[in-house]
Protein backbone atom coordinates (compact mmCIF):
# COMPACT_ATOMS: atom_id res chain seq x y z
CA UNK A 1 0.00 0.00 0.00
CA UNK A 2 1.39 3.36 -1.03
CA UNK A 3 1.81 6.38 1.19
CA UNK A 4 -1.09 8.16 -0.47
CA UNK A 5 -3.51 5.28 0.18
CA UNK A 6 -2.29 5.06 3.75
CA UNK A 7 -2.86 8.78 4.32
CA UNK A 8 -6.34 8.54 2.77
CA UNK A 9 -7.18 5.57 5.02
CA UNK A 10 -6.01 7.37 8.17
CA UNK A 11 -7.74 10.59 7.09
CA UNK A 12 -11.06 8.85 6.48
CA UNK A 13 -10.75 6.98 9.76
CA UNK A 14 -10.26 10.25 11.64
CA UNK A 15 -12.96 12.05 9.64
CA UNK A 16 -15.66 9.43 10.26
CA UNK A 17 -14.75 9.20 13.95
CA UNK A 18 -14.78 12.98 14.47
CA UNK A 19 -18.10 13.32 12.63
CA UNK A 20 -19.58 10.59 14.84
CA UNK A 21 -18.43 12.52 17.92
CA UNK A 22 -20.00 15.73 16.59
CA UNK A 23 -23.34 14.04 15.80
CA UNK A 24 -23.55 12.29 19.18
CA UNK A 25 -22.54 15.41 21.13
CA UNK A 26 -24.98 17.66 19.28
CA UNK A 27 -27.94 15.37 19.87
CA UNK A 28 -26.90 14.68 23.46
CA UNK A 29 -26.79 18.43 24.19
CA UNK A 30 -30.07 18.99 22.32
CA UNK A 31 -31.77 16.26 24.33
CA UNK A 32 -30.18 16.99 27.71
CA UNK A 33 -30.31 20.80 27.56
CA UNK A 34 -33.45 21.07 25.45
CA UNK A 35 -34.16 24.70 26.36
CA UNK A 36 -31.09 25.84 24.49
CA UNK A 37 -31.52 23.67 21.42
CA UNK A 38 -33.12 24.82 18.16
CA UNK A 39 -34.92 21.43 18.06
CA UNK A 40 -37.05 20.09 20.89
CA UNK A 41 -37.42 16.36 21.37
CA UNK A 42 -40.53 14.88 22.91
CA UNK A 43 -38.60 12.04 24.50
CA UNK A 44 -35.01 13.09 25.27
CA UNK A 45 -34.21 9.70 26.84
CA UNK A 46 -34.82 7.87 23.57
CA UNK A 47 -32.60 10.30 21.69
CA UNK A 48 -29.79 9.88 24.24
CA UNK A 49 -30.01 6.10 23.96
CA UNK A 50 -30.85 5.58 20.30
CA UNK A 51 -28.78 8.18 18.48
CA UNK A 52 -25.33 7.09 19.71
CA UNK A 53 -26.11 3.50 18.70
CA UNK A 54 -27.42 4.56 15.29
CA UNK A 55 -24.52 6.93 14.60
CA UNK A 56 -21.98 4.34 15.70
CA UNK A 57 -23.71 1.71 13.55
CA UNK A 58 -23.23 3.92 10.49
CA UNK A 59 -19.65 4.55 11.60
CA UNK A 60 -19.15 0.79 11.72
CA UNK A 61 -20.59 0.44 8.21
CA UNK A 62 -18.09 3.02 6.97
CA UNK A 63 -15.20 1.19 8.60
CA UNK A 64 -15.55 -2.14 6.78
CA UNK A 65 -12.19 -1.53 5.09
CA UNK A 66 -10.50 -1.46 8.50
CA UNK A 67 -9.68 -4.10 11.08
CA UNK A 68 -12.05 -4.70 13.97
CA UNK A 69 -9.56 -3.21 16.38
CA UNK A 70 -9.68 0.00 14.37
CA UNK A 71 -13.45 0.08 14.76
CA UNK A 72 -12.99 -0.13 18.54
CA UNK A 73 -10.44 2.69 18.37
CA UNK A 74 -12.90 4.74 16.31
CA UNK A 75 -15.56 4.17 19.01
CA UNK A 76 -13.12 5.41 21.66
CA UNK A 77 -12.18 8.45 19.61
CA UNK A 78 -15.82 9.31 18.82
CA UNK A 79 -16.76 8.99 22.52
CA UNK A 80 -13.84 11.18 23.56
CA UNK A 81 -14.80 13.86 21.08
CA UNK A 82 -18.47 13.67 22.10
CA UNK A 83 -17.65 14.02 25.81
CA UNK A 84 -15.22 16.84 25.04
CA UNK A 85 -17.90 18.72 23.12
CA UNK A 86 -20.50 18.18 25.87
CA UNK A 87 -18.01 19.53 28.42
CA UNK A 88 -17.20 22.46 26.12
CA UNK A 89 -20.91 23.26 25.95
CA UNK A 90 -21.26 23.16 29.73
CA UNK A 91 -18.21 25.33 30.28
CA UNK A 92 -18.91 27.71 27.37
CA UNK A 93 -20.25 30.62 29.52
CA UNK A 94 -17.21 30.33 31.78
CA UNK A 95 -14.88 30.30 28.78
CA UNK A 96 -16.69 33.37 27.43
CA UNK A 97 -16.36 35.03 30.88
CA UNK A 98 -20.13 35.45 31.26
CA UNK A 99 -20.85 32.63 33.72
CA UNK A 100 -23.31 33.47 36.49
CA UNK A 101 -22.80 30.29 38.46
CA UNK A 102 -21.32 26.83 38.29
CA UNK A 103 -21.84 24.86 35.04
CA UNK A 104 -25.23 23.12 34.80
CA UNK A 105 -24.08 19.56 35.47
CA UNK A 106 -27.59 18.12 35.92
CA UNK A 107 -26.20 14.66 35.51
CA UNK A 108 -24.49 15.46 32.22
CA UNK A 109 -21.62 13.25 33.33
CA UNK A 110 -23.89 10.49 32.09
CA UNK A 111 -22.16 11.32 28.80
CA UNK A 112 -19.56 8.77 29.89
CA UNK A 113 -22.24 6.13 29.34
CA UNK A 114 -22.10 6.96 25.65
CA UNK A 115 -19.03 4.76 25.30
CA UNK A 116 -20.74 1.37 25.60
CA UNK A 117 -23.50 2.51 23.25
CA UNK A 118 -21.04 3.80 20.66
CA UNK A 119 -18.85 0.72 21.02
CA UNK A 120 -21.82 -1.57 20.56
CA UNK A 121 -23.05 0.31 17.51
CA UNK A 122 -19.63 0.44 15.88
CA UNK A 123 -18.85 -3.24 16.33
CA UNK A 124 -22.30 -4.35 15.15
CA UNK A 125 -22.17 -1.93 12.22
CA UNK A 126 -18.70 -3.17 11.26
CA UNK A 127 -19.84 -6.81 11.40
CA UNK A 128 -23.02 -6.21 9.41
CA UNK A 129 -21.18 -3.92 7.01
CA UNK A 130 -18.81 -6.73 6.16
CA UNK A 131 -21.81 -8.80 5.07
CA UNK A 132 -23.92 -6.20 3.30
CA UNK A 133 -21.33 -3.64 2.20
CA UNK A 134 -18.11 -5.54 1.49
CA UNK A 135 -15.17 -3.38 0.48
CA UNK A 136 -14.87 -2.57 -3.24
CA UNK A 137 -11.56 -4.51 -3.39
CA UNK A 138 -13.32 -7.64 -2.12
CA UNK A 139 -16.12 -7.16 -4.64
CA UNK A 140 -13.58 -6.72 -7.47
CA UNK A 141 -11.70 -9.81 -6.33
CA UNK A 142 -14.91 -11.81 -6.27
CA UNK A 143 -15.81 -10.56 -9.74
CA UNK A 144 -12.37 -11.44 -11.09
CA UNK A 145 -12.59 -14.89 -9.49
CA UNK A 146 -15.98 -15.47 -11.04
CA UNK A 147 -14.70 -14.43 -14.45
CA UNK A 148 -11.70 -16.71 -14.10
CA UNK A 149 -13.85 -19.63 -13.02
CA UNK A 150 -16.17 -19.04 -15.96
CA UNK A 151 -13.21 -18.94 -18.30
CA UNK A 152 -11.88 -22.24 -16.91
CA UNK A 153 -15.27 -23.77 -17.27
CA UNK A 154 -15.46 -22.73 -20.92
CA UNK A 155 -11.94 -24.01 -21.57
CA UNK A 156 -12.82 -27.35 -20.02
CA UNK A 157 -16.01 -27.55 -22.07
CA UNK A 158 -14.02 -26.96 -25.25
CA UNK A 159 -11.46 -29.64 -24.34
CA UNK A 160 -14.11 -32.29 -23.85
CA UNK A 161 -14.74 -34.37 -27.02
CA UNK A 162 -18.27 -35.22 -27.97
CA UNK A 163 -19.06 -38.89 -27.10
CA UNK A 164 -20.43 -40.93 -30.06
CA UNK A 165 -23.92 -42.25 -29.54
CA UNK A 166 -24.09 -45.71 -27.97
CA UNK A 167 -20.68 -45.38 -26.22
CA UNK A 168 -20.13 -44.60 -22.59
CA UNK A 169 -17.62 -41.99 -21.47
CA UNK A 170 -14.54 -43.60 -19.90
CA UNK A 171 -13.39 -42.09 -16.66
CA UNK B 1 -14.96 1.63 -0.01
CA UNK B 2 -18.12 0.15 -1.52
CA UNK B 3 -20.14 2.54 -3.73
CA UNK B 4 -23.23 2.10 -1.56
CA UNK B 5 -21.07 2.92 1.45
CA UNK B 6 -20.10 6.19 -0.24
CA UNK B 7 -23.78 7.12 -0.51
CA UNK B 8 -24.20 6.34 3.20
CA UNK B 9 -21.08 8.43 3.88
CA UNK B 10 -22.59 11.44 2.15
CA UNK B 11 -25.75 11.16 4.27
CA UNK B 12 -23.60 10.72 7.36
CA UNK B 13 -21.60 13.85 6.53
CA UNK B 14 -24.82 15.80 5.94
CA UNK B 15 -26.16 14.67 9.32
CA UNK B 16 -22.87 15.75 10.90
CA UNK B 17 -23.18 19.16 9.25
CA UNK B 18 -26.70 19.62 10.64
CA UNK B 19 -25.49 18.41 14.04
CA UNK B 20 -22.62 20.90 14.02
CA UNK B 21 -25.13 23.68 13.32
CA UNK B 22 -27.37 22.48 16.16
CA UNK B 23 -24.41 22.32 18.54
CA UNK B 24 -23.22 25.80 17.59
CA UNK B 25 -26.73 27.25 17.98
CA UNK B 26 -27.19 25.58 21.39
CA UNK B 27 -23.83 26.79 22.65
CA UNK B 28 -24.39 30.33 21.39
CA UNK B 29 -27.81 30.45 23.06
CA UNK B 30 -26.40 29.11 26.34
CA UNK B 31 -23.66 31.77 26.32
CA UNK B 32 -26.18 34.50 25.45
CA UNK B 33 -28.50 33.26 28.20
CA UNK B 34 -25.74 33.41 30.77
CA UNK B 35 -24.64 36.83 29.56
CA UNK B 36 -28.20 38.16 29.73
CA UNK B 37 -28.47 37.03 33.35
CA UNK B 38 -25.09 38.52 34.15
CA UNK B 39 -25.77 41.97 32.73
CA UNK B 40 -29.48 42.29 33.60
CA UNK B 41 -29.66 45.31 35.92
CA UNK B 42 -32.39 45.70 38.54
CA UNK B 43 -35.30 47.99 37.61
CA UNK B 44 -34.77 51.62 38.56
CA UNK B 45 -37.09 54.53 39.15
CA UNK B 46 -36.79 56.80 36.16
CA UNK B 47 -39.27 59.33 37.38
CA UNK B 48 -41.82 59.84 40.17
CA UNK B 49 -44.53 62.45 40.39
CA UNK B 50 -46.55 63.63 43.36
CA UNK B 51 -49.59 65.57 42.21
CA UNK B 52 -52.20 67.05 44.54
CA UNK B 53 -55.70 65.83 43.75
CA UNK B 54 -58.98 66.63 45.51
CA UNK B 55 -58.78 64.93 48.89
CA UNK B 56 -55.21 63.65 48.59
CA UNK B 57 -52.29 62.97 46.31
CA UNK B 58 -51.66 61.09 43.10
CA UNK B 59 -48.40 59.22 43.44
CA UNK B 60 -46.96 57.84 40.19
CA UNK B 61 -43.81 55.80 39.92
CA UNK B 62 -42.26 55.23 36.51
CA UNK B 63 -39.84 52.35 36.50
CA UNK B 64 -37.42 51.58 33.72
CA UNK B 65 -36.22 48.03 33.11
CA UNK B 66 -33.26 47.63 30.75
CA UNK B 67 -32.15 44.50 28.96
CA UNK B 68 -28.58 44.86 27.74
CA UNK B 69 -28.43 41.12 26.97
CA UNK B 70 -28.88 39.35 23.65
CA UNK B 71 -32.02 37.39 24.49
CA UNK B 72 -35.51 38.71 25.30
CA UNK B 73 -36.61 38.82 28.92
CA UNK B 74 -40.17 37.82 29.80
CA UNK B 75 -41.18 39.91 32.76
CA UNK B 76 -43.61 38.08 35.06
CA UNK B 77 -43.73 39.61 38.54
CA UNK B 78 -42.34 42.84 39.91
CA UNK B 79 -42.61 43.76 43.58
CA UNK B 80 -41.12 46.79 45.22
CA UNK B 81 -40.93 48.48 48.57
CA UNK B 82 -40.10 52.19 48.51
CA UNK B 83 -40.39 55.11 50.94
CA UNK B 84 -40.47 58.80 50.21
CA UNK B 85 -37.59 60.39 52.08
CA UNK B 86 -38.71 63.09 54.47
CA UNK B 87 -36.44 65.96 53.45
CA UNK B 88 -37.61 68.19 56.28
CA UNK B 89 -35.92 65.76 58.68
CA UNK B 90 -32.10 66.11 58.49
CA UNK B 91 -31.54 62.50 59.65
CA UNK B 92 -29.74 60.42 56.95
CA UNK B 93 -32.05 58.59 54.51
CA UNK B 94 -30.86 55.15 55.61
CA UNK B 95 -31.76 55.66 59.26
CA UNK B 96 -34.18 52.91 60.29
CA UNK B 97 -36.20 55.03 62.73
CA UNK B 98 -36.63 57.72 60.08
CA UNK B 99 -37.69 55.20 57.43
CA UNK B 100 -40.30 53.74 59.80
CA UNK B 101 -42.04 57.12 59.97
CA UNK B 102 -41.99 57.90 56.23
CA UNK B 103 -44.60 57.34 53.53
CA UNK B 104 -44.15 53.80 52.27
CA UNK B 105 -45.35 52.22 49.04
CA UNK B 106 -45.55 48.45 48.65
CA UNK B 107 -46.43 47.89 45.04
CA UNK B 108 -46.37 45.09 42.55
CA UNK B 109 -47.08 44.04 38.99
CA UNK B 110 -48.41 40.50 38.80
CA UNK B 111 -48.44 38.64 35.52
CA UNK B 112 -46.81 35.54 34.05
CA UNK B 113 -44.17 34.73 31.46
CA UNK B 114 -46.70 34.40 28.65
CA UNK B 115 -48.73 37.53 29.32
CA UNK B 116 -46.19 39.83 30.96
CA UNK B 117 -44.23 42.48 29.09
CA UNK B 118 -41.27 41.32 27.03
CA UNK B 119 -38.06 43.33 27.11
CA UNK B 120 -36.37 42.97 23.71
CA UNK B 121 -32.62 42.33 23.53
CA UNK B 122 -30.80 45.63 23.92
CA UNK B 123 -34.06 47.42 24.68
CA UNK B 124 -36.06 48.50 27.70
CA UNK B 125 -39.60 48.81 28.98
CA UNK B 126 -41.30 51.26 31.29
CA UNK B 127 -43.50 50.06 34.10
CA UNK B 128 -45.88 52.75 35.28
CA UNK B 129 -47.51 52.40 38.64
CA UNK B 130 -49.72 54.88 40.42
CA UNK B 131 -51.98 55.26 43.44
CA UNK B 132 -54.40 57.93 44.57
CA UNK B 133 -53.55 58.45 48.20
CA UNK B 134 -56.47 59.86 50.14
CA UNK B 135 -55.56 59.18 53.73
CA UNK B 136 -54.79 62.42 55.63
CA UNK B 137 -51.85 60.79 57.43
CA UNK B 138 -50.22 59.77 54.12
CA UNK B 139 -50.98 63.17 52.62
CA UNK B 140 -49.25 64.86 55.53
CA UNK B 141 -46.18 62.62 55.12
CA UNK B 142 -46.02 63.28 51.36
CA UNK B 143 -46.29 67.01 51.85
CA UNK B 144 -43.54 66.95 54.48
CA UNK B 145 -41.26 64.87 52.29
CA UNK B 146 -40.72 67.66 49.75
CA UNK B 147 -37.21 69.06 49.86
CA UNK B 148 -37.41 72.58 51.32
CA UNK B 149 -34.43 73.74 49.27
CA UNK B 150 -34.99 72.43 45.72
CA UNK B 151 -38.65 71.38 45.98
CA UNK B 152 -37.94 67.86 44.77
CA UNK B 153 -38.84 64.44 46.12
CA UNK B 154 -36.30 61.79 47.08
CA UNK B 155 -37.14 58.11 46.93
CA UNK B 156 -35.55 55.32 48.91
CA UNK B 157 -35.86 51.85 47.42
CA UNK B 158 -35.85 49.45 50.34
CA UNK B 159 -36.07 46.27 48.30
CA UNK B 160 -38.17 44.14 46.04
CA UNK B 161 -37.84 41.44 43.47
CA UNK B 162 -38.30 40.70 39.83
CA UNK B 163 -39.44 37.28 38.62
CA UNK B 164 -38.63 36.66 34.99
CA UNK B 165 -37.66 34.20 32.28
CA UNK B 166 -35.00 34.59 29.65
CA UNK B 167 -36.20 33.69 26.15
CA UNK B 168 -38.10 30.39 26.19
CA UNK B 169 -35.82 28.77 28.76
CA UNK B 170 -37.96 26.99 31.29
CA UNK B 171 -36.27 28.37 34.37
CA UNK B 172 -37.89 30.88 36.71
CA UNK B 173 -35.36 33.49 37.73
CA UNK B 174 -35.53 35.94 40.59
CA UNK B 175 -33.66 39.22 40.75
CA UNK B 176 -33.47 41.38 43.87
CA UNK B 177 -33.75 45.13 44.00
CA UNK B 178 -30.83 46.60 45.91
CA UNK B 179 -31.33 49.38 48.42
CA UNK B 180 -30.98 52.71 46.65
CA UNK B 181 -31.74 56.38 47.16
CA UNK B 182 -32.05 59.29 44.81
CA UNK B 183 -34.03 62.25 43.57
CA UNK B 184 -37.14 61.28 41.71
Amino acid sequence: MGLRERVVLVGLFLLWSVLAGVIVAAFFVAAFFGDFSPIRFGDPGSVILFLPVFTAFVLGLLLVDYELVHAVLAALLATGIAIGLVLAFMLAPGLAHVAVGPPPYEGAFAAVLLFPLILLGTVVGRAIGERILPPQAVLDRQKALMAETLEWHEQLSKMERPVPPGQERKP
Amino acid sequence: MNRVAWVIAIGYAALALISAGMYAASTAKFVDYSETLLVFPPPRIENATFTPIPGGWNVSLHWRVDNPGRLPIHFAIFEFDVVVDNRSDPTPWYDGAKIAKEYEILGSLQSDRLRGPVIPPGGFIRVDWYVNETSPESGRKIAAARDPVNGGYYITVLGGQVVFNVANVNEILVGRLPRAWGRA
